[in-house]
C-alpha cells in the first residue's frame, strides 16, 4: 500500500481515500447509527385526544407536542370535544372474544331505528410488548381502536423498544410474534420510544392477526412483540 | 525525491506548505479535544432525555472513540515519521467514524466534522514532515475497521439500555 500511494498522483489518490471514508461513514450512519440513538415521539392518544404519559423526559414531550399526526392518520379533535357517542355493537371485523371498551357511553337514542348501526368506538384489542429476538427488548401496550370516524387506529402507548435500522410496525399472523410473508406491513416506526398512533387500513379483517411485532425489515429481526387480545 | 516538486499542484502539498507540523498537529488535538466532548454530550443529553434510564451501549463508543482518538493524536506529537501519521489519523479516524454513528443528532454531526478536520490536520502535518500518505491512508482504514469491531462488540456484549 505504501507504494501504491507514493506513486498515484494526488488527483486519483485523495479523492479515493476521501470518497471511501465517506462511503464507510455513510454505511455506518445508514446502518448502524440507530444502535445508539434513542428517539421519542409522543402523540395524543388519537381515541381520548389525550396526551398520556410516557417514558420519556419533559423535554421530549416538549418537543412532541409540535408534532405534526401522520399524513396518513385520521385525527381527532384534541382537547375540547370528547370522543363520538356512538352506539355499541361489535365491530364485524373484531376477532372472537375482543370487547370493546371503548371511552363512549351509549346514548341509544342518538341513532334513529332506520339508520345501520355505526361500529363501536374504542379499544378492540389489546397487548403488552415483550422481548423479541435475543439482544432486543420491548414493553409497553399496544391498542388497536376504532376512531369515532369509523377509522383503525394501532396505538402504542408508553412504548420502548431497542433501536435499530429499518423498523416497521405490523401486524402479524403468526401468534409467536414472528414477522411471515403476507403480514400487514403498517408504516415505519416513528421513535423507539413514546406515545404514537398508526393508521390500520379500513378493510383489514382483524381477526387475521394475532400480534403487533416491531420487525427489522433490512436483517429480518423481530425486536419486540405484543400478543393481541381482548381488553380486559 | 522531493514529492512537492513531483505533484507541485497537489493542495495539500501546498497548505502543508504554509502549515508548520506542529500547528498542525496542535490543530489536529483541539478538534479531538472538541470531538471527544460533543460525543460525552451526546451520551449525556440521550441520558438526560429518559429519567431513570441509561444507555451503556452509547456510553462505550463514545468512552472508546475518545480514548482512541486523544491518545492517538498525543501520540503523534511525541513519535516522528510513519507511525506519528498512522497513530494520529487512526485516532481522529476513529473520531470520525464514531462521529457517523452518532450523526442523528446535531453532538453527533459535530463529532463527525471535528474528526474529519482533525483527519486533515494529521494529513498535513504528515505531509510536512515528508511521511508517505500510505501512514495516514493505513490509519485511517484501522480506524474503521476498530470503530466496526467496537460497534459489533456493543451489539453483541452490551445492552442497548438499562
Amino acid at each position: 500500500m505504501r507504494d501504491l500511494f507514493a506513486r498515484m498522483p494526488w488527483f486519483a489518490g485523495v479523492p479515493l481515500v476521501a470518497v471511501g471514508a465517506a462511503a464507510v461513514a455513510a454505511f455506518s450512519f445508514v446502518f448502524t447509527s440507530d444502535l445508539f440513538n434513542e428517539e421519542c415521539l409522543n402523540e395524543r392518544n388519537r381515541l381520548t385526544g389525550e396526551f398520556e404519559a410516557s417514558n420519556c423526559g419533559e423535554g421530549a414531550r416538549l418537543a412532541a407536542a409540535t408534532q405534526e399526526p401522520s399524513p396518513s392518520s385520521t385525527d381527532v379533535p384534541m382537547s375540547t370535544s370528547a370522543p363520538s357517542k356512538s352506539p355499541t355493537s361489535a365491530p364485524s371485523e373484531a376477532p372472537e372474544g375482543a370487547t370493546p371498551t371503548g371511552t363512549s357511553e351509549a346514548t341509544p337514542e342518538a341513532t334513529p331505528e332506520s339508520e345501520p348501526e355505526a361500529p363501536q368506538t374504542g379499544v378492540l384489542l389489546r397487548g403488552e410488548f415483550q422481548d423479541g429476538d435475543p439482544g432486543h427488548d420491548g414493553s409497553g401496550i399496544a391498542e388497536i381502536q376504532r376512531l369515532p370516524d369509523g377509522t383503525l387506529n394501532l396505538f402504542l402507548s408508553n412504548f420502548s423498544v431497542t433501536n435499530g435500522p429499518d423498523l416497521f410496525v405490523v401486524l402479524s399472523r403468526d401468534a409467536g410474534g414472528s414477522y411471515t410473508e403476507g403480514d400487514l406491513v403498517l408504516e415505519g416506526l416513528k421513535a423507539n420510544n413514546g406515545n404514537q398512533n398508526y393508521a390500520i387500513p379500513a378493510d383489514t379483517d382483524l381477526s387475521q392477526f394475532k400480534t403487533v411485532i416491531i420487525w427489522c425489515r433490512s436483517f429480518d429481526v423481530d425486536f419486540s412483540f405484543a400478543i393481541l387480545g381482548g381488553t380486559q | 525525491m522531493n514529492r512537492t516538486a513531483t505533484h507541485p499542484t497537489n493542495p495539500l502539498s501546498e497548505a502543508a506548505a504554509h502549515i508548520p507540523a506542529g500547528a498542525a498537529t496542535a490543530l489536529a488535538m483541539a478538534a479531538v479535544l472538541i470531538g471527544a466532548a460533543f460525543a460525552f454530550l451526546y451520551a449525556y443529553d440521550q441520558d438526560t432525555l429518559f429519567p431513570g434510564r441509561h444507555f451503556p451501549r452509547t456510553w462505550v463508543l463514545v468512552s472508546v472513540a475518545s480514548t482512541v482518538a486523544i491518545a492517538g493524536t498525543a501520540a503523534s506529537a511525541f513519535v516522528r515519521g510513519w507511525l506519528a501519521a498512522f497513530a494520529g489519523s487512526l485516532g481522529a479516524g476513529m473520531l470520525f467514524f464514531a462521529g457517523a454513528n452518532l450523526a442523528n443528532k446535531a453532538e453527533g454531526v459535530a463529532v463527525l466534522l471535528a474528526g474529519a478536520a482533525a483527519c486533515m490536520a494529521i494529513a498535513l502535518a504528515a505531509e510536512r514532515r515528508g511521511v508517505p500518505p500510505s501512514a495516514t491512508v493505513a490509519g485511517l482504514v484501522t480506524a474503521a475497521a476498530a470503530t466496526f469491531a467496537v460497534v459489533g462488540a456493543c451489539v453483541l456484549l452490551v445492552s442497548g439500555n438499562a
